[in-house]
């Protein structure tokens, strides 16, 4: 029980602190550095959360689960220094699609070795990594057009969301590595909420969204979640791009209107969810 | 005469040499494990408060019992993590999940034996290599060999039961320690057909 409980808290309180406190010299120094800076705040985080479920993997990692320790730390080097080397988006995604195909690759050996013909191994990596680098892209974009980070409340809604139904597929251990990974940014959305211009989230929100495909993607595969609540998840990764459409000119009703669609299909997903723990066999848990 | 005595004295010698030789071979009967007359059963604590019971109804193995040399026993078994069965669905896709079996990744639990020691009567101890979740951990189990018996198509039958206990964090399965006990009694009773 309290392994659980630092791994919801504690991602939060290392993100933030890391993000308001331990950077401030480095800040001081580089005040352009701020997205890096978030990236490493939820890197640090999420990593707390995950040796708090997992323990300190050996290497290399006995399992799925525990090579998110190594995506982690794979993927805060990408995120907290791409803004440095890459203003050039085609570079940066084709270099973020290899790092998150290597890390899908590793993840999904098991079944790449052993159930997957070569055409199939091929589709499947095709389709995830373009899927999950094109989802990551456009959250980054919309956090960089709106700095009060409205996208990234809606993402947090999604992932949390995203962490339920890992639980009601089976698998609590997901379910808290995803928790765990929105806990870290949860700490750094809050900085963000009060004081966009000093913390931006783009870094943030595309480590927190790698880390939260892979793990959606171990739950697919590994925990046999249903297809339907992970494609209604997918699918509300979407609904920001609502806010920044032109269908009024009223912001409050266009951001009402994404709260809503997101909260509508995050709730779908947690149902059907739900629906699939208590009809396949009452009375567990 | 005499030569036809000494002919038949090197016959006979010879069978009876031959006989030593392949005496060895003839006494160690191979069984194939039949997974109908067999059974793969655990017990672990739940929440302290009562022992939870399953099962696994996929396996398939050998086992080799050497009359002559007890020690020359050798017993190999797999069993199919996904075919756990705890009489609940929700209860058996959990298990069989990441947090327990993670039988996607790992599709099969495997027991090979290293040595058979004889204890009194039909008793033995039996050493061998446990690989769960991909960890191999040198187990020792209590087993007896029940008999043998003849089956429905005249082929020659032989079992086994045995029981072992294991700590499954030592093999990895650390997830839940609260909530399902950390040490598992597992229960084997094979039956094989002679091959």
């Amino acid at each position: 029980m309290l392994r659980q409980l630092i791994a919801a808290i504690a991602p939060c309180a290392v993100a933030a602190q890391f993000f308001a406190v331990a950077a401030m010299p480095l800040r001081r120094r580089h005040p352009d550095w701020g997205e890096s800076i978030g990236a490493l705040a939820v890197g640090f985080g999420a990593f707390t959360g995950l040796i708090a479920v997992l323990g300190w993997p050996l290497f290399p990692a006995r399992d799925a689960a525990q090579w998110l320790v190594y995506a982690c730390g794979l993927f805060m080097v990408l995120c907290a220094t791409e803004s440095r080397w890459s203003k050039n988006a085609p570079l940066r995604v084709a270099v973020r699609s290899i790092v998150f195909g290597l890390a899908l690759a590793i993840v999904l050996r098991p079944l790449i070795t052993h159930a997957w013909q070569f055409a199939e191994t091929l589709v499947w990596l095709a389709v995830l990594v373009c899927g999950g680098v094109a989802i990551g892209e456009s959250y980054a974009a919309l956090v960089r057009r709106d700095p009060r980070a409205r996208a990234a409340t809606l993402a947090l809604l999604t992932m949390a969301g995203g962490s339920v139904v890992m639980l009601l597929s089976g698998s609590a251990k997901l379910a808290l590595l995803a928790g765990a990974v929105t806990s870290a940014l949860f700490g750094a959305a809050v900085l963000a909420w009060f004081a966009p211009q000093r913390y931006p989230l783009s870094g943030a929100l595309a480590l927190a969204w790698l880390l939260t495909a892979l793990i959606w993607i171990e739950g697919y595969f590994y925990a046999q979640s249903l297809p339907a609540p992970i494609a209604l998840l997918a699918a509300s990764t979407t609904t920001p791009w609502l806010a920044h459409l032109n269908m009024r000119r009223n912001s409050v009703v266009r951001n009402l209107f994404a709260g809503i669609a997101t909260g509508a299909l995050v709730a779908l997903a947690i149902g059907i969810a739900y629906r699939d723990y208590t009809f396949s066999d009452a009375g567990y848990g | 005469m005499r030569c036809t005595f000494a002919s038949r004295f090197l016959a006979a010698s010879l069978i009876a040499a031959l006989g030593v030789i392949a005496l060895p071979a003839s006494a160690a009967d191979v069984y194939e494990v039949d997974p109908v007359h067999s059974a793969f059963l655990y017990r672990v604590k739940h929440l302290g408060a009562s022992y939870s019971y399953g099962r696994f109804n996929e396996a398939s193995g050998s086992f080799t019992i050497d009359a002559a040399d007890p020690a020359k026993n050798s017993i190999e078994i797999e069993v199919k993590t996904a075919s756990i069965d705890t009489a609940n669905k929700a209860r058996d896709k959990h298990l069989s999940g990441p947090d327990f079996f993670n039988a996607t990744e790992f599709p099969t639990m495997t027991f090979k034996s290293t040595s058979f020691k004889k204890k009194e009567g039909e008793t033995y101890e039996v050493t061998g290599d446990l690989t769960i979740l991909g960890v191999t951990k040198s187990v020792t189990l209590d087993a007896e060999f029940v008999g043998v018996g003849k089956g429905q198509k005249g082929q020659q039958l032989a079992g086994w039961d045995a029981t072992l206990v294991i700590d499954r964090t030592d093999f990895g399965m650390a997830f839940m320690p609260d909530a399902i006990g950390a040490e598992v009694t597992i229960r084997i009773g094979i039956e094989g057909a002679k091959k």
